[in-house]
Protein backbone atom coordinates (compact mmCIF):
# COMPACT_ATOMS: atom_id res chain seq x y z
CA UNK A 1 0.00 0.00 0.00
CA UNK A 2 2.93 2.64 0.91
CA UNK A 3 4.36 1.58 -2.25
CA UNK A 4 1.35 1.92 -4.32
CA UNK A 5 0.76 5.52 -2.41
CA UNK A 6 4.57 6.90 -2.69
CA UNK A 7 5.20 6.11 -6.89
CA UNK A 8 1.85 7.94 -7.36
CA UNK A 9 1.50 10.41 -5.19
CA UNK A 10 5.16 12.14 -5.80
CA UNK A 11 3.74 12.55 -9.98
CA UNK A 12 0.77 13.82 -8.58
CA UNK A 13 2.47 16.37 -5.73
CA UNK A 14 4.71 17.60 -9.42
CA UNK A 15 2.48 18.05 -11.97
CA UNK A 16 0.11 19.89 -9.68
CA UNK A 17 2.82 22.09 -8.87
CA UNK A 18 3.18 22.27 -13.09
CA UNK A 19 -0.16 23.17 -13.66
CA UNK A 20 0.23 25.76 -10.24
CA UNK A 21 3.16 27.13 -11.89
CA UNK A 22 1.43 27.34 -15.44
CA UNK A 23 -1.68 28.65 -14.33
CA UNK A 24 0.16 31.36 -12.25
CA UNK A 25 2.18 32.49 -15.43
CA UNK A 26 -0.96 33.09 -17.60
CA UNK A 27 -1.74 36.08 -16.24
CA UNK A 28 -4.00 34.62 -13.00
CA UNK A 29 -3.65 37.05 -10.42
CA UNK A 30 -6.74 38.71 -12.39
CA UNK A 31 -8.75 35.64 -12.40
CA UNK A 32 -11.35 35.66 -9.22
CA UNK A 33 -10.68 32.15 -8.89
CA UNK A 34 -7.26 31.84 -7.98
CA UNK A 35 -6.03 32.95 -4.97
CA UNK A 36 -3.04 32.95 -2.16
CA UNK A 37 -2.38 33.00 1.25
CA UNK A 38 0.83 32.86 3.51
CA UNK A 39 1.92 32.15 7.00
CA UNK A 40 5.31 33.04 8.39
CA UNK A 41 7.20 33.64 11.53
CA UNK A 42 10.67 34.50 12.19
CA UNK A 43 11.60 33.18 15.48
CA UNK A 44 14.53 33.44 17.84
CA UNK A 45 15.55 30.95 20.99
CA UNK A 46 18.26 30.74 23.68
CA UNK A 47 19.42 27.88 26.01
CA UNK A 48 22.38 27.34 27.42
CA UNK A 49 22.59 23.70 28.07
CA UNK A 50 26.16 21.94 27.06
CA UNK A 51 25.50 19.02 24.30
CA UNK A 52 21.52 19.92 24.24
CA UNK A 53 19.83 21.84 21.66
CA UNK A 54 16.33 22.81 21.69
CA UNK A 55 13.83 21.46 18.51
CA UNK A 56 10.67 22.72 17.42
CA UNK A 57 9.98 19.00 15.69
CA UNK A 58 12.03 15.99 15.06
CA UNK A 59 12.11 16.96 11.08
CA UNK A 60 14.80 19.34 12.01
CA UNK A 61 18.42 19.33 11.54
CA UNK A 62 19.58 18.23 15.05
CA UNK A 63 22.80 19.85 15.97
CA UNK A 64 23.56 19.42 20.12
CA UNK A 65 26.03 22.20 20.61
CA UNK A 66 23.78 25.05 19.34
CA UNK A 67 22.33 27.39 22.03
CA UNK A 68 21.21 30.38 19.84
CA UNK A 69 18.80 29.31 16.73
CA UNK A 70 16.87 31.57 14.24
CA UNK A 71 15.69 27.84 12.61
CA UNK A 72 14.12 26.39 15.14
CA UNK A 73 10.88 28.35 14.53
CA UNK A 74 11.57 30.41 11.55
CA UNK A 75 9.21 29.46 8.80
CA UNK A 76 7.38 30.74 5.14
CA UNK A 77 4.91 28.73 3.78
CA UNK A 78 2.97 29.82 0.93
CA UNK A 79 -0.30 28.75 -0.64
CA UNK A 80 -2.01 28.27 -3.84
CA UNK A 81 -5.84 28.03 -4.47
CA UNK A 82 -7.32 28.02 -7.80
CA UNK A 83 -11.27 27.41 -8.12
CA UNK A 84 -12.76 25.10 -10.70
CA UNK A 85 -15.99 25.60 -9.54
CA UNK A 86 -18.04 26.06 -5.97
CA UNK A 87 -17.48 22.28 -6.12
CA UNK A 88 -13.96 21.46 -7.43
CA UNK A 89 -10.34 23.46 -6.37
CA UNK A 90 -7.12 22.52 -6.11
CA UNK A 91 -4.78 23.60 -3.54
CA UNK A 92 -1.23 23.35 -2.84
CA UNK A 93 1.36 24.59 -0.24
CA UNK A 94 5.15 24.99 0.20
CA UNK A 95 7.42 25.51 3.44
CA UNK A 96 10.58 26.78 3.37
CA UNK A 97 11.88 25.49 7.10
CA UNK A 98 14.40 24.49 9.13
CA UNK A 99 14.56 20.50 7.34
CA UNK A 100 16.43 17.33 6.98
CA UNK A 101 14.90 16.97 3.85
CA UNK A 102 15.50 20.15 1.58
CA UNK A 103 13.81 18.71 -1.08
CA UNK A 104 11.27 20.34 -3.68
CA UNK A 105 9.49 17.40 -2.70
CA UNK A 106 9.53 18.00 1.13
CA UNK A 107 8.70 21.67 0.85
CA UNK A 108 5.31 20.35 -0.98
CA UNK A 109 3.47 20.03 2.39
CA UNK A 110 0.05 19.82 0.18
CA UNK A 111 -1.27 19.53 -3.25
CA UNK A 112 -4.51 17.97 -3.18
CA UNK A 113 -7.57 18.13 -5.43
CA UNK A 114 -10.84 19.38 -3.73
CA UNK A 115 -14.36 18.16 -4.40
CA UNK A 116 -17.51 18.83 -2.80
CA UNK A 117 -20.33 16.01 -4.34
CA UNK A 118 -22.42 17.66 -1.71
CA UNK A 119 -22.87 20.56 0.18
CA UNK A 120 -21.64 18.83 3.55
CA UNK A 121 -19.44 16.59 2.04
CA UNK A 122 -15.36 17.69 1.48
CA UNK A 123 -13.42 15.18 -0.78
CA UNK A 124 -9.65 15.77 -0.99
CA UNK A 125 -7.04 13.81 -2.60
CA UNK A 126 -3.35 13.94 -2.94
CA UNK A 127 -0.71 15.11 -0.35
CA UNK A 128 -3.47 16.42 2.44
CA UNK A 129 -1.62 17.99 6.40
CA UNK A 130 -2.41 15.14 8.75
CA UNK A 131 -5.40 15.76 10.92
CA UNK A 132 -3.89 14.00 13.46
CA UNK A 133 -4.19 16.19 16.95
CA UNK A 134 -6.13 19.83 17.34
CA UNK A 135 -3.78 22.17 15.65
CA UNK A 136 -2.42 19.75 13.22
CA UNK A 137 -3.78 21.20 10.76
CA UNK A 138 -2.10 24.67 11.00
CA UNK A 139 0.63 23.36 13.15
CA UNK A 140 2.82 25.86 11.12
CA UNK A 141 0.75 28.81 11.76
CA UNK A 142 2.18 30.28 14.57
CA UNK A 143 -0.27 33.41 14.20
CA UNK A 144 -3.60 31.76 14.75
CA UNK A 145 -2.12 29.85 17.74
CA UNK A 146 -0.86 31.48 21.24
CA UNK A 147 2.32 30.44 21.56
CA UNK A 148 5.90 30.87 19.95
CA UNK A 149 5.18 27.06 18.91
CA UNK A 150 2.75 24.38 19.67
CA UNK A 151 3.44 22.63 23.53
CA UNK A 152 6.06 20.15 22.06
CA UNK A 153 5.09 17.22 24.37
CA UNK A 154 2.22 16.95 22.36
CA UNK A 155 3.18 17.90 18.92
CA UNK A 156 7.10 17.95 18.58
CA UNK A 157 7.22 14.25 18.08
CA UNK A 158 4.95 14.09 15.28
CA UNK A 159 7.16 13.51 12.51
CA UNK A 160 4.82 14.09 9.15
CA UNK A 161 3.56 17.33 8.63
CA UNK A 162 1.07 15.74 5.47
CA UNK A 163 0.37 12.67 4.16
CA UNK A 164 -0.14 11.27 0.53
CA UNK A 165 -3.72 9.81 0.57
CA UNK A 166 -7.25 10.66 0.54
CA UNK A 167 -9.87 12.48 3.34
CA UNK A 168 -13.42 12.66 3.61
CA UNK A 169 -15.15 15.15 5.76
CA UNK A 170 -19.32 15.52 6.81
CA UNK A 171 -20.59 18.20 7.94
CA UNK A 172 -24.05 18.18 10.44
CA UNK A 173 -24.57 22.28 11.42
CA UNK A 174 -27.42 21.59 14.18
CA UNK A 175 -29.48 24.69 15.68
CA UNK A 176 -26.65 24.32 18.71
CA UNK A 177 -23.67 22.29 17.59
CA UNK A 178 -21.78 22.28 14.08
CA UNK A 179 -20.29 18.92 13.96
CA UNK A 180 -17.59 17.54 11.25
CA UNK A 181 -16.50 13.83 11.14
CA UNK A 182 -13.52 13.32 9.02
CA UNK A 183 -11.67 10.46 7.91
CA UNK A 184 -8.21 10.24 6.29
CA UNK A 185 -6.08 7.42 5.24
CA UNK A 186 -2.39 7.44 3.58
CA UNK A 187 1.05 7.13 4.06
CA UNK A 188 4.17 9.15 4.79
CA UNK A 189 8.11 9.20 4.25
CA UNK A 190 9.61 11.64 6.15
CA UNK A 191 12.92 12.27 6.78
CA UNK A 192 14.59 12.51 9.92
CA UNK A 193 18.30 12.55 12.00
CA UNK A 194 19.31 10.66 14.92
CA UNK A 195 19.57 12.33 18.01
CA UNK A 196 23.22 14.10 17.79
CA UNK A 197 22.22 14.75 13.80
CA UNK A 198 25.07 12.80 12.00
CA UNK A 199 22.73 10.21 10.62
CA UNK A 200 19.93 10.66 8.69
CA UNK A 201 16.94 8.03 9.22
CA UNK A 202 14.38 7.45 5.96
CA UNK A 203 11.24 6.44 7.99
CA UNK A 204 8.00 5.31 6.64
CA UNK A 205 4.33 5.31 8.26
CA UNK A 206 2.40 3.27 6.46
CA UNK A 207 -1.69 2.44 6.52
CA UNK A 208 -1.77 5.70 8.46
CA UNK A 209 -5.83 5.81 9.34
CA UNK A 210 -6.93 9.43 11.23
CA UNK A 211 -10.72 9.02 12.65
CA UNK A 212 -11.64 12.75 14.29
CA UNK A 213 -14.96 14.28 15.45
CA UNK A 214 -14.84 17.54 16.08
CA UNK A 215 -17.77 19.82 17.54
CA UNK A 216 -18.26 23.88 18.01
CA UNK A 217 -20.26 25.51 19.97
CA UNK A 218 -20.33 29.40 20.49
CA UNK A 219 -17.44 30.07 21.76
CA UNK A 220 -16.28 26.58 22.52
CA UNK A 221 -14.97 23.88 20.42
CA UNK A 222 -14.14 20.17 21.06
CA UNK A 223 -12.44 16.83 19.06
CA UNK A 224 -12.04 13.41 20.10
CA UNK A 225 -9.88 11.33 17.39
CA UNK A 226 -8.31 7.91 16.94
CA UNK A 227 -5.37 7.54 14.57
CA UNK A 228 -3.32 4.61 13.66
CA UNK A 229 -0.39 3.53 11.32
CA UNK A 230 2.17 0.60 10.77
CA UNK A 231 6.04 0.94 11.26
CA UNK A 232 8.05 -0.03 8.53
CA UNK A 233 9.89 -3.36 8.23
CA UNK A 234 13.11 -2.27 10.02
CA UNK A 235 16.48 -4.06 11.16
CA UNK A 236 19.21 -2.26 12.62
CA UNK A 237 22.71 -3.61 11.01
CA UNK A 238 24.08 -4.66 14.39
CA UNK A 239 21.17 -6.90 15.00
CA UNK A 240 22.79 -10.62 13.85
CA UNK A 241 25.60 -10.14 16.22
CA UNK A 242 23.38 -8.87 18.71
CA UNK A 243 21.21 -12.32 18.39
CA UNK A 244 24.42 -14.03 17.81
CA UNK A 245 25.54 -12.90 21.61
CA UNK A 246 22.21 -14.12 21.97
CA UNK A 247 22.76 -17.63 21.57
CA UNK A 248 25.59 -17.88 24.77
CA UNK A 249 24.94 -18.99 27.66
CA UNK A 250 24.70 -17.11 30.97
CA UNK A 251 23.31 -13.43 32.20
CA UNK A 252 24.95 -11.86 28.91
CA UNK A 253 23.35 -14.11 26.35
CA UNK A 254 20.27 -13.54 27.97
CA UNK A 255 20.08 -9.61 28.19
CA UNK A 256 21.60 -9.52 24.40
CA UNK A 257 18.55 -12.34 23.18
CA UNK A 258 15.97 -9.81 25.17
CA UNK A 259 17.50 -6.62 23.53
CA UNK A 260 17.52 -8.32 20.17
CA UNK A 261 14.45 -9.80 20.53
CA UNK A 262 13.00 -6.15 21.52
CA UNK A 263 14.40 -4.80 18.42
CA UNK A 264 13.11 -7.86 16.30
CA UNK A 265 9.32 -7.14 17.74
CA UNK A 266 9.36 -3.62 16.43
CA UNK A 267 8.98 -4.11 13.40
CA UNK A 268 6.62 -3.26 11.08
CA UNK A 269 4.37 -2.50 13.68
CA UNK A 270 0.73 -0.65 14.57
CA UNK A 271 1.36 2.33 16.46
CA UNK A 272 -2.27 3.58 18.18
CA UNK A 273 -3.38 7.27 19.62
CA UNK A 274 -6.42 8.81 21.37
CA UNK A 275 -6.99 11.92 21.70
CA UNK A 276 -9.34 14.71 23.50
CA UNK A 277 -9.59 18.08 23.12
CA UNK A 278 -10.93 21.10 23.92
CA UNK A 279 -10.36 24.88 23.14
CA UNK A 280 -12.45 28.06 24.72
CA UNK A 281 -12.47 31.57 23.43
CA UNK A 282 -14.21 34.36 24.57
CA UNK A 283 -12.41 37.17 23.13
CA UNK A 284 -11.46 38.14 27.02
CA UNK A 285 -10.43 34.73 28.12
CA UNK A 286 -8.60 31.98 26.13
CA UNK A 287 -8.60 28.29 27.26
CA UNK A 288 -6.81 25.15 25.72
CA UNK A 289 -6.56 21.37 26.65
CA UNK A 290 -5.02 18.61 24.81
CA UNK A 291 -4.26 14.66 26.14
CA UNK A 292 -3.08 12.36 24.16
CA UNK A 293 -2.48 8.36 25.14
CA UNK A 294 0.27 6.94 22.56
CA UNK A 295 0.75 2.67 22.26
CA UNK A 296 2.33 0.43 20.31
CA UNK A 297 4.38 -3.07 20.50
CA UNK A 298 7.15 -1.47 18.89
CA UNK A 299 10.05 0.21 21.22
CA UNK A 300 11.41 2.79 18.19
CA UNK A 301 9.00 4.53 18.98
CA UNK A 302 7.59 7.67 22.04
CA UNK A 303 4.54 5.69 23.84
CA UNK A 304 2.57 7.14 27.00
CA UNK A 305 0.61 9.77 27.95
CA UNK A 306 0.51 13.26 26.78
CA UNK A 307 -0.58 16.75 27.28
CA UNK A 308 -1.21 20.18 27.78
CA UNK A 309 -3.26 23.04 29.59
CA UNK A 310 -3.30 26.58 28.68
CA UNK A 311 -4.65 30.05 29.60
CA UNK A 312 -4.61 33.12 28.52
CA UNK A 313 -6.29 36.48 29.29
CA UNK A 314 -6.58 39.50 26.15
CA UNK A 315 -6.26 43.31 27.80
CA UNK A 316 -6.47 45.08 25.22
CA UNK A 317 -3.45 43.95 22.07
CA UNK A 318 -2.13 41.61 24.85
CA UNK A 319 -2.11 38.37 25.62
CA UNK A 320 -0.49 36.91 28.87
CA UNK A 321 -0.58 33.35 28.66
CA UNK A 322 0.74 30.26 30.91
CA UNK A 323 0.32 26.77 30.15
CA UNK A 324 1.78 23.56 31.56
CA UNK A 325 2.78 20.37 29.06
CA UNK A 326 3.65 16.69 29.99
CA UNK A 327 4.59 13.81 28.40
CA UNK A 328 4.94 10.09 30.75
CA UNK A 329 6.07 7.34 29.48
CA UNK A 330 4.39 4.09 29.79
CA UNK A 331 8.09 2.04 30.08
CA UNK A 332 11.43 2.30 31.90
CA UNK A 333 14.00 3.04 30.05
CA UNK A 334 15.94 -0.55 28.90
CA UNK A 335 19.38 -0.94 31.06
CA UNK A 336 22.09 -2.94 30.89
CA UNK A 337 22.99 -5.55 34.06
CA UNK A 338 25.21 -7.98 32.67
CA UNK A 339 28.90 -7.60 32.20
CA UNK A 340 29.25 -6.84 28.79
CA UNK A 341 33.18 -5.35 29.56
CA UNK A 342 34.00 -9.18 29.57
CA UNK A 343 34.99 -8.80 25.96
CA UNK A 344 35.51 -5.01 24.64
CA UNK A 345 34.23 -5.49 21.43
CA UNK A 346 30.64 -6.38 22.36
CA UNK A 347 30.04 -3.58 24.42
CA UNK A 348 30.05 -1.08 21.40
CA UNK A 349 27.04 -3.22 20.42
CA UNK A 350 24.89 -3.01 23.82
CA UNK A 351 25.41 0.79 23.72
CA UNK A 352 23.95 0.84 20.42
CA UNK A 353 21.28 -1.24 21.34
CA UNK A 354 20.62 0.76 24.23
CA UNK A 355 20.57 3.95 22.04
CA UNK A 356 18.52 2.62 19.53
CA UNK A 357 15.98 1.64 22.06
CA UNK A 358 15.82 4.73 24.69
CA UNK A 359 16.23 7.40 22.13
CA UNK A 360 13.09 7.85 21.25
CA UNK A 361 12.12 7.53 24.67
CA UNK A 362 10.25 11.14 26.05
CA UNK A 363 9.97 12.39 29.40
CA UNK A 364 9.78 15.69 30.62
CA UNK A 365 7.60 18.43 32.18
CA UNK A 366 7.23 22.61 30.77
CA UNK A 367 5.72 25.02 32.30
CA UNK A 368 5.24 28.08 29.68
CA UNK A 369 5.36 31.59 30.56
CA UNK A 370 4.82 34.58 27.45
CA UNK A 371 2.81 37.18 25.87
CA UNK A 372 1.58 38.04 22.99
CA UNK A 373 1.59 41.43 21.07
CA UNK A 374 -0.79 41.83 18.22
CA UNK A 375 0.99 44.99 17.19
CA UNK A 376 -1.11 45.78 13.51
CA UNK A 377 -3.77 43.70 12.00
CA UNK A 378 -2.41 39.87 10.70
CA UNK A 379 0.98 40.78 12.37
CA UNK A 380 1.87 39.43 16.26
CA UNK A 381 5.05 39.54 18.26
CA UNK A 382 5.40 37.01 21.14
CA UNK A 383 7.89 36.37 24.03
CA UNK A 384 7.85 32.98 25.78
CA UNK A 385 10.14 31.58 28.64
CA UNK A 386 10.10 27.55 28.47
CA UNK A 387 11.02 25.81 31.55
CA UNK A 388 11.51 22.43 31.30
CA UNK A 389 12.32 19.54 33.95
CA UNK A 390 13.85 16.45 31.64
CA UNK A 391 14.24 12.90 33.00
CA UNK A 392 16.98 10.70 32.36
CA UNK A 393 16.87 8.73 29.16
CA UNK A 394 13.48 10.67 27.73
CA UNK A 395 15.13 13.63 26.08
CA UNK A 396 13.59 12.66 22.38
CA UNK A 397 12.49 15.98 21.81
CA UNK A 398 15.49 17.63 21.81
CA UNK A 399 19.00 17.41 19.72
CA UNK A 400 21.38 16.22 22.18
CA UNK A 401 24.63 14.15 22.56
CA UNK A 402 24.54 10.21 23.55
CA UNK A 403 26.14 10.48 26.67
CA UNK A 404 23.85 14.10 27.57
CA UNK A 405 21.15 11.68 28.14
CA UNK A 406 22.01 9.51 31.08
CA UNK A 407 21.00 12.58 33.63
CA UNK A 408 17.94 14.21 34.45
CA UNK A 409 17.95 18.61 33.92
CA UNK A 410 16.39 21.16 33.79
CA UNK A 411 16.47 23.45 30.65
CA UNK A 412 15.32 27.27 30.15
CA UNK A 413 14.41 27.84 27.08
CA UNK A 414 13.64 31.78 25.92
CA UNK A 415 12.08 32.67 22.21
CA UNK A 416 11.05 36.31 20.76
CA UNK A 417 9.04 35.86 17.17
CA UNK A 418 7.64 37.88 14.97
CA UNK A 419 4.19 36.02 13.16
CA UNK A 420 2.26 37.15 10.37
CA UNK A 421 -0.34 36.04 7.76
CA UNK A 422 -1.43 37.00 4.38
CA UNK B 1 -43.65 36.59 4.81
CA UNK B 2 -42.16 38.59 1.89
CA UNK B 3 -44.31 41.78 3.31
CA UNK B 4 -42.82 41.42 7.03
CA UNK B 5 -39.47 41.07 5.42
CA UNK B 6 -40.33 44.59 3.25
CA UNK B 7 -41.19 46.28 5.82
CA UNK B 8 -38.27 45.30 8.10
CA UNK B 9 -36.05 46.30 5.78
CA UNK B 10 -37.58 49.27 5.23
CA UNK B 11 -38.20 50.30 8.98
CA UNK B 12 -34.79 49.61 9.65
CA UNK B 13 -33.51 51.75 6.86
CA UNK B 14 -35.05 54.71 8.79
CA UNK B 15 -34.41 53.53 12.32
CA UNK B 16 -30.20 52.38 12.13
CA UNK B 17 -27.12 51.12 9.79
CA UNK B 18 -28.04 47.83 8.89
CA UNK B 19 -26.69 44.62 7.46
CA UNK B 20 -28.51 43.62 4.13
CA UNK B 21 -27.22 40.12 2.67
CA UNK B 22 -28.16 40.41 -0.88
CA UNK B 23 -28.04 37.65 -3.54
CA UNK B 24 -29.45 38.04 -7.59
CA UNK B 25 -33.22 39.04 -7.79
CA UNK B 26 -33.76 35.90 -9.81
CA UNK B 27 -32.36 33.21 -7.26
CA UNK B 28 -35.67 31.23 -5.86
CA UNK B 29 -34.49 31.68 -2.16
CA UNK B 30 -36.12 34.59 -0.94
CA UNK B 31 -34.99 34.70 2.79
CA UNK B 32 -32.63 33.34 4.75
CA UNK B 33 -32.43 32.58 9.01
CA UNK B 34 -29.42 34.02 11.30
CA UNK B 35 -28.24 30.86 11.47
CA UNK B 36 -28.20 30.30 7.87
CA UNK B 37 -26.04 33.45 7.34
CA UNK B 38 -23.82 32.62 10.17
CA UNK B 39 -23.08 29.05 9.05
CA UNK B 40 -22.53 30.58 5.50
CA UNK B 41 -19.87 33.01 7.19
CA UNK B 42 -18.16 30.63 9.15
CA UNK B 43 -17.90 28.17 6.00
CA UNK B 44 -19.82 25.85 7.91
CA UNK B 45 -22.37 25.48 5.15
CA UNK B 46 -21.61 26.09 1.08
CA UNK B 47 -25.43 25.82 0.05
CA UNK B 48 -28.60 27.92 -0.04
CA UNK B 49 -31.36 26.04 1.88
CA UNK B 50 -32.88 24.95 -1.76
CA UNK B 51 -29.20 22.95 -2.18
CA UNK B 52 -27.59 25.33 -4.47
CA UNK B 53 -23.79 25.85 -4.00
CA UNK B 54 -23.11 29.43 -3.41
CA UNK B 55 -20.59 32.08 -3.75
CA UNK B 56 -19.82 33.75 -0.74
CA UNK B 57 -18.12 37.64 -0.94
CA UNK B 58 -16.96 39.49 2.06
CA UNK B 59 -15.92 42.89 1.81
CA UNK B 60 -13.49 45.38 1.25
CA UNK B 61 -14.38 47.69 4.16
CA UNK B 62 -12.86 47.06 7.05
CA UNK B 63 -14.99 48.79 9.69
CA UNK B 64 -18.34 47.34 8.29
CA UNK B 65 -16.95 43.76 8.31
CA UNK B 66 -16.17 44.78 11.99
CA UNK B 67 -19.80 45.31 12.53
CA UNK B 68 -20.89 42.68 10.27
CA UNK B 69 -18.98 39.92 12.07
CA UNK B 70 -19.25 41.04 16.00
CA UNK B 71 -23.32 41.70 14.82
CA UNK B 72 -23.46 37.95 12.97
CA UNK B 73 -21.46 35.25 15.45
CA UNK B 74 -20.11 37.83 18.41
CA UNK B 75 -16.37 37.49 16.85
CA UNK B 76 -13.99 40.36 16.76
CA UNK B 77 -12.68 41.34 13.65
CA UNK B 78 -9.43 39.78 14.75
CA UNK B 79 -10.86 36.64 15.79
CA UNK B 80 -12.86 36.18 12.80
CA UNK B 81 -9.47 36.69 10.94
CA UNK B 82 -8.12 34.17 12.84
CA UNK B 83 -10.69 31.70 12.37
CA UNK B 84 -10.56 32.30 8.90
CA UNK B 85 -7.06 31.73 8.50
CA UNK B 86 -7.49 28.50 10.31
CA UNK B 87 -9.96 27.24 8.07
CA UNK B 88 -7.61 28.15 5.01
CA UNK B 89 -4.76 27.06 6.32
CA UNK B 90 -6.19 23.83 6.69
CA UNK B 91 -7.15 23.49 3.66
CA UNK B 92 -11.13 23.37 3.79
CA UNK B 93 -11.97 26.54 2.57
CA UNK B 94 -10.60 28.69 -0.09
CA UNK B 95 -10.37 32.72 0.77
CA UNK B 96 -13.68 34.99 0.52
CA UNK B 97 -13.44 37.28 -2.45
CA UNK B 98 -13.63 40.64 -0.73
CA UNK B 99 -15.49 43.00 -2.88
CA UNK B 100 -16.34 46.63 -2.64
CA UNK B 101 -19.81 47.35 -2.24
CA UNK B 102 -23.01 47.35 -4.33
CA UNK B 103 -21.83 47.81 -7.24
CA UNK B 104 -19.08 45.41 -7.21
CA UNK B 105 -22.03 43.08 -6.37
CA UNK B 106 -24.19 43.58 -9.36
CA UNK B 107 -21.38 43.33 -11.60
CA UNK B 108 -20.79 39.70 -10.32
CA UNK B 109 -24.73 39.47 -10.52
CA UNK B 110 -24.44 39.82 -14.46
CA UNK B 111 -22.69 36.40 -14.41
CA UNK B 112 -24.11 34.12 -11.79
CA UNK B 113 -27.47 33.98 -9.69
CA UNK B 114 -25.66 31.41 -6.90
CA UNK B 115 -24.16 34.57 -5.15
CA UNK B 116 -24.54 36.59 -1.33
CA UNK B 117 -22.37 39.64 -0.39
CA UNK B 118 -23.42 41.93 1.89
CA UNK B 119 -23.62 45.70 1.82
CA UNK B 120 -24.36 48.43 4.00
CA UNK B 121 -27.93 49.94 2.97
CA UNK B 122 -30.88 48.32 0.69
CA UNK B 123 -29.85 47.65 -2.88
CA UNK B 124 -30.04 49.88 -5.45
CA UNK B 125 -29.49 47.83 -8.17
CA UNK B 126 -32.53 45.76 -10.21
CA UNK B 127 -30.62 42.74 -9.99
CA UNK B 128 -29.85 42.19 -6.40
CA UNK B 129 -32.60 41.67 -3.86
CA UNK B 130 -32.21 41.35 0.12
CA UNK B 131 -32.60 37.98 2.04
CA UNK B 132 -31.89 38.60 5.61
CA UNK B 133 -31.15 41.85 7.87
CA UNK B 134 -28.92 42.01 10.32
CA UNK B 135 -29.85 44.73 12.77
CA UNK B 136 -26.61 46.67 14.23
CA UNK B 137 -26.80 49.02 17.16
Amino acid sequence: MSMLLKRRAYPMASSLLTLIISLFSAGLLADPNFSYSGFGTLGFSFEEENHLALLRDSTQNKNPDKDVSFQSDSQLGLQFSYRFSPQWQATTQFVLADKVDSSLDAATEWAFIGYSPLPDIDIRAGRLSLDMFMLSDYRRVDYVNPWIRPPRELYAWITPYSIDGVDIAKSISTKNVFWRLKAQYGASQPTIETPEGKTRLETELNEFLVLALTGETGNWEGRISYARFTTAKSSPGFLPALSGIGMSPGPLGEEASYLANTLSASSERHVSYWQLGAGYDDGRWQFHSELARLSSASALLPTGSSGYLSAGLRIDDLIPYLSYSRFKPDRDPFTSSADWNAIPEISGLRDAALGVLNGPMINQQTVSLGIRWDLARRMAVKAQWDHTKLEANGYALWAFDSDAQLSDRTVNVVSLAFNFIF
Amino acid sequence: MRSLLLLTILLSAICRADIYLVTHKHNPVESLTEQQVRDLYLARSKALPNGEFVTVFDHEDQVLRSRFFKALTGMSLRQADAYWARLIFAGRILPLEHVNGEAALAEIARETKDILGYIDKPPDSQLLKVLYVIQTP
